[in-house]
């Protein structure tokens, strides 16, 4: 009966228990649904904050709110087109949260109002940070025709892995009842552990605008 | 003692999550700033230490047994320094003043390299408050840590050098912060936020037995790690 307790344990276990991941993941399209055009696509606005100390927005889902576009070849590209509301000098910070062991490895373009391209910000720019990869863009007086921020896998970076050492904690509770007291432990261990990240075309991200 | 062991761990629970707001810098902006003024750093001995270690759950006296224990080993790591020569400060001079050279900045560091008493400073160990200086900005650099850690007490899990540097340049009227950021060399806090630098794979101790056989070599390590560090924030700026 043990045994057979045991076994099932083991077996739910298993079921629950993730594969690590073994390539990037891919954003799948469905070409029929892409934009012909740039001009197309509907834009999501950029939130802007005062101070660096006041919060970053909600992530989003990159695979949930990215539009399809055509590409000239006759490909697919998944994009996401924010707005950057009126001329002002920014610094927009961008965050590409590592998730299940998938990263978004997105560059930037910049876009003006007539959504053409003003210039690009590969995803080697990136700094790498414990749960994310971040990049800051200025915006100054010579960018006053900056309008559009549009984030896109980068096919230069996609396909690699990251790999951290860090010290994961694990935190073991107890609660236990003494001379009519109910106490309760929590102790927290650590362990060394390698993170591994792949660079994909998919991930959550956030995006905000400082005002300087 | 008691209170040194509360201390510690009050700071090490700070360090796993307090995360200096980050800023970025605007080059762009401040092209006109070449010449800057280093402030004088906070004292930062050489440290070894094991987070969480799995002794300090164990009550006070497992606390206690645990805490003297870690003491023993981090006063070796520190005769071994003093062995090596190893000065952090000058190391970061050295460094820092040669990767923001090759950028174009000449920086002006002060002497001594350290703080004299009355300057105070916050939880990332930066100037609560900065004066104008004879330059075009203020660097305010801080070491929130140095020294090996371990992530647990088992060969698994292995003592690296290790940094936490929290970084502010400020405007020269003193101002303005112009950029700010943390740097994390050996992530062992699991922090989310702060810059991340790998550990040298070099340097990895899995017992402090091992540590004591490199003997002087685990004081590359920290060289290493301070060469690295200094490379990441010039980088930045």
């Amino acid at each position: 009966m043990n045994r057979a307790l045991l076994l099932l344990l083991s077996m739910l276990l298993a079921a629950c228990a993730s594969k690590p991941r073994t390539e990037a993941a891919r954003f799948n399209i469905d070409p029929q649904t892409c934009k012909a055009s740039i001009a197309d696509v509907a834009a999501l606005p950029v939130t802007r904050v005062a101070a660096y100390k006041d919060r970053f927005p909600k992530s989003l889902r990159f695979e949930k709110v990215a539009t399809c576009l055509r590409s000239d070849n006759g490909g697919a590209l998944p994009l996401v087109l924010m707005d950057l509301g009126p001329p002002a000098a920014l610094e927009v910070q961008v965050n590409l949260i590592m998730r299940s062991e998938v990263v978004l490895a997105a560059a930037i373009d910049l876009l003006d109002a007539e959504r053409r391209l003003i210039r690009s910000v590969p995803f080697e720019r990136f700094v790498r940070r414990g749960g994310a990869y971040s990049g800051s863009i200025f915006l100054n007086e010579k960018d006053a025709d900056v309008r559009y921020l549009v984030l896109r896998p980068d096919p230069d970076a996609v396909g690699g892995k990251n790999e951290s050492i860090s010290g994961v904690a694990q935190t073991f509770s107890a609660v236990f009842v003494s001379g009519g007291t109910l106490y309760a432990v929590n102790s927290v261990t650590r362990s060394e552990a390698v993170l591994r990240n792949w660079l994909s075309e998919i991930g959550d991200f956030q995006v905000r605008a400082v005002q300087q | 003692m008691i209170r040194r062991v509360f201390l510690l761990t009050v700071a090490l629970l700070l360090g796993a999550c307090a995360t200096l707001p980050q800023q970025g810098y605007n080059r762009e902006a401040n092209q006109h700033i070449k010449k800057i003024q280093v402030l004088t750093m906070p004292q930062a001995n050489v440290r070894l230490h094991i987070p969480n270690h799995i002794g300090y759950s164990f009550g006070l006296i497992g606390t206690l047994i645990t805490e003297a224990n870690r003491n023993s080993k981090e006063t070796w790591l520190q005769d071994t320094a003093k062995r090596a020569q190893f000065n952090q400060f000058q190391d970061l001079q050295a460094a820092l003043t040669s990767a923001m050279d090759a950028k174009g900045y000449e920086l002006i560091w002060p002497e001594p390299l350290t703080d004299s008493k009355g300057v105070k400073r916050d939880g990332f160990e930066l100037r609560k408050k900065y004066a104008p200086v004879d330059a075009d900005a203020q660097l305010d650099l801080g070491f929130m840590y140095i020294g090996y850690t371990a992530s647990a007490a088992e060969k698994s899990s292995p003592y690296r050098p290790t940094i936490e540097l929290s970084v502010r340049l400020v405007s020269a009227d003193g101002k303005k912060v112009l950029y700010a950021e943390q740097f994390r060399y050996h992530n062992v806090l699991d922090n989310k936020e702060a810059v991340i630098l790998e550990p040298a794979p070099e340097h990895r101790y899995p017992k402090f037995e091992d540590l004591e056989k490199a003997d002087l070599t685990v004081i590359d390590g920290l060289r290493g790690a301070v060469l690295d560090v200094a490379n990441a924030v010039a980088q930045q700026l």
